[in-house]
């Protein structure tokens, strides 16, 4: 009772922050579009994948929602270092409660905004024609949504909490997303580059929420979904038990 | 009985520097107690300790019978603390930093409003409760975190620095809170200061630390007594040191000390000497600008255990009279 009601006060402090951030929201959405609208459409007409039946636009459509989801969870994980740096982070420090709620809290609240963000990116997505498979598909995909959001803002949360300041987190943050974005079978099929290129791209956790995504929403699938989801999962776990570690170490 | 604080040889390195060199003390239940030293002393180092945000590199501590490095939880619990830097969410309305607060510590659902309404009056800001921290003065934020701190019905409030940076008037506030709750909800409370007349004022026994040591530990009134009746101080100028070697030769006080050209002496009957001291500063050619004397401040009591003072201007006076000489040589 008393850890659940710990976890729910510091997801709800997310939330409460998150609302009154409608400028940062508003950015965010930015990027989704230039890739959907920009490359997605623009660039659709000049690429031929070999999938049948699928245009680029839709191919993309999953990795976007995917990589919008990665960004805003990743980058999520700066909060504690925000905190730490506004002094805010004493206040939570010294209230008797686990380390491990503390981090808990802060992971579902960062999951919270980047599932809400990947949301849109879905709608947004649907307005410019992309078409899904099924209804169920895309209710499933909601799981695995929510799966990526955890993962990512656990990892963002892991690294921040190994670090001091907020300044090198977004430097090291920039030089981590980037090469997991392009290397993650988003842009173009996986069985359809080097074999070393693939082997970078199946270390690769986003990997796994690319194709899971791609095979409920639109059923075009490289790897066993159960694996896909198998590898997400354990992926949060250890992100989970490795920030709670490293958080439990922090003094202010 | 169990002890509200009881530390034992309490040590902290960061990494070759020894900020708190090896301190044991002992708070009662009730008392306000006092750590007062001057900036890099070790204050809030040992603070931290205490309420579990450092780790101590040597020796350990109990906060009412628990200890700080094998029972962090049950300390945490039993504590409140208002930090000397902010710690307040500024994107949160001043009611929202409460009600944060009485989550984490479980205040029961039924407590919290009232609680919440009765403490923001206790430091007047019931008209602000409902706007985001960000538009709060410095002065309003520290009486949030007062506020915020007493939520959870403490045993043990721990005030690092609580009036630092407040007008007088704001400060003289603060200090009408902090004995209100020490009386009222019969809280022991350790505070950290820099200034004299809150130490003073506030506390019922004070520890004096200088470069990670305890030097002397106390009441106020048993502290400024080890000083002496009264406090004489020349203002001299570049002869001091002259001056003061005479007056040791001559034998004339038991303490004194020298701190940029100003002479401290510290003596039952400083009226007295004050001629005595005059005449001899003519015999030896040097000239005296000024001569006051007081009662002794806690300022004086660690010029008397340190040989500095705890900061560069006097500390107000008590009982002062001011006898302005001719210049000599004119
Ligand atoms: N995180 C830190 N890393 C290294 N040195 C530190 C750290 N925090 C404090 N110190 C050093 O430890 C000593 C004690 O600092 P502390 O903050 O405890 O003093 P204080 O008595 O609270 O001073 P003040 O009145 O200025 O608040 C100082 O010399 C300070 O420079
Ligand atoms: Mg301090």
């Amino acid at each position: 009772m008393g850890e659940l009601k710990a976890i729910y006060t510091i997801w709800l402090r997310e939330m409460l922050r998150w609302r009154r951030d409608r400028a940062s929201l508003l950015s965010s959405m930015m990027q989704p579009l230039f890739w959907l609208f920009i490359f997605g459409v623009g660039m659709g007409r000049s690429v031929r994948l070999g999938v049948s039946g699928v245009s680029y636009l839709t191919f993309l459509a999953p990795g976007v929602i995917a990589q919008n989801i990665l960004f805003t969870a990743f980058f999520g994980g700066v909060s504690v270092l925000y905190d730490l740096e506004f002094g805010f982070l004493k206040e939570i420090l010294v209230a008797p409660i686990s380390r491990g709620a503390i981090v808990t809290g802060k992971v579902l609240g960062g999951a919270t905004t980047a599932f809400i963000q990947g949301l849109i990116v879905l709608c947004l997505s649907l307005l410019l024609g992309v078409r899904y498979n099924s209804p169920l598909g895309l209710a499933a995909s909601l799981g695995v949504m929510a799966l990526l959001s955890m993962a990512f803002m656990a990892l963002g949360l892991a690294l921040a909490s190994g670090l001091e300041r907020a300044a090198s987190f977004q430097r090291i943050g920039r030089f981590t997303t980037m090469p997991m974005w392009f290397l993650s079978g988003a842009l173009w099929p996986l069985d359809q580059c080097p074999t070393w290129l693939r082997l970078l791209i199946l270390l690769n956790p986003l990997t796994y929420g690319v194709d899971a995504l791609r095979t409920l929403l639109i059923g075009v699938n490289k790897i066993n979904i159960a694996l896909s989801i198998g590898v997400l999962t354990a992926f949060t776990l250890i992100m989970l038990g490795l920030g709670t570690y490293l958080f439990s170490r922090k003094e202010a | 009985m169990v002890k509200a604080i009881r530390v034992s040889g309490l040590t902290k390195f960061y990494g070759d520097l020894l900020a708190v060199d090896h301190i044991s003390f002992e708070v009662e239940e009730g008392e306000i107690f006092g750590l007062l030293g001057p900036n890099g002393a070790g204050k809030t180092t040992t603070i931290k300790m205490l309420t579990t945000l450092l780790r101590p590199s040597d020796g350990t501590a109990e906060v009412c019978g628990y200890d700080i490095r094998r029972e962090p939880d049950a300390v945490r619990r039993v504590i409140g603390i208002v930090f000397q830097e902010p710690s307040l969410d500024l994107e949160l309305t001043g009611r929202e930093n409460m009600e944060f607060h009485a989550r984490l510590y479980d205040v029961p659902k039924g407590e919290m409003d009232a609680r919440i309404e009765e403490l923001l009056q206790l430091v007047e800001l019931q008209d602000w409760a409902d706007r985001l921290v960000r538009a709060y003065s410095g002065g309003m934020r520290r009486r949030l975190e007062i506020a915020r701190s007493l939520l959870h019905h403490p045993r043990v409030l721990f005030l690092d620095e609580p009036t630092l940076g407040l007008d007088p008037q704001s400060r003289r506030h603060v200090w009408s809170y902090i004995s209100r709750i020490n009386r009222e909800e019969g809280v022991t409370i350790i505070l950290t200061t820099h200034y004299m007349e809150e130490a003073d004022q506030l506390c019922d026994r004070v520890a004096i630390i200088d470069k990670g040591r305890i030097v002397a530990l106390d009441t106020p009134e048993k502290l400024k007594g080890i000083v002496g009746g009264d406090v004489l101080t020349l203002e001299v100028g570049p002869e001091a040191k002259r001056l003061m070697e005479a007056i040791r030769r001559r034998g004339l006080a038991r303490n004194i000390q020298m701190v940029r050209g100003q002479i401290t002496l510290m003596e039952k009957d400083g009226e007295a000497l004050i001629p005595v001291l005059l005449r001899l500063a003519e015999e030896v050619g040097v000239s005296v600008n000024s001569v006051s004397l007081r009662k002794p401040s806690l300022d004086d009591v660690f010029l008397y255990f340190t040989g500095e003072r705890i900061r560069s201007q006097a500390p107000e006076p008590m009982m002062m009279w001011r006898m302005r000489m001719m210049r000599r040589g004119r």
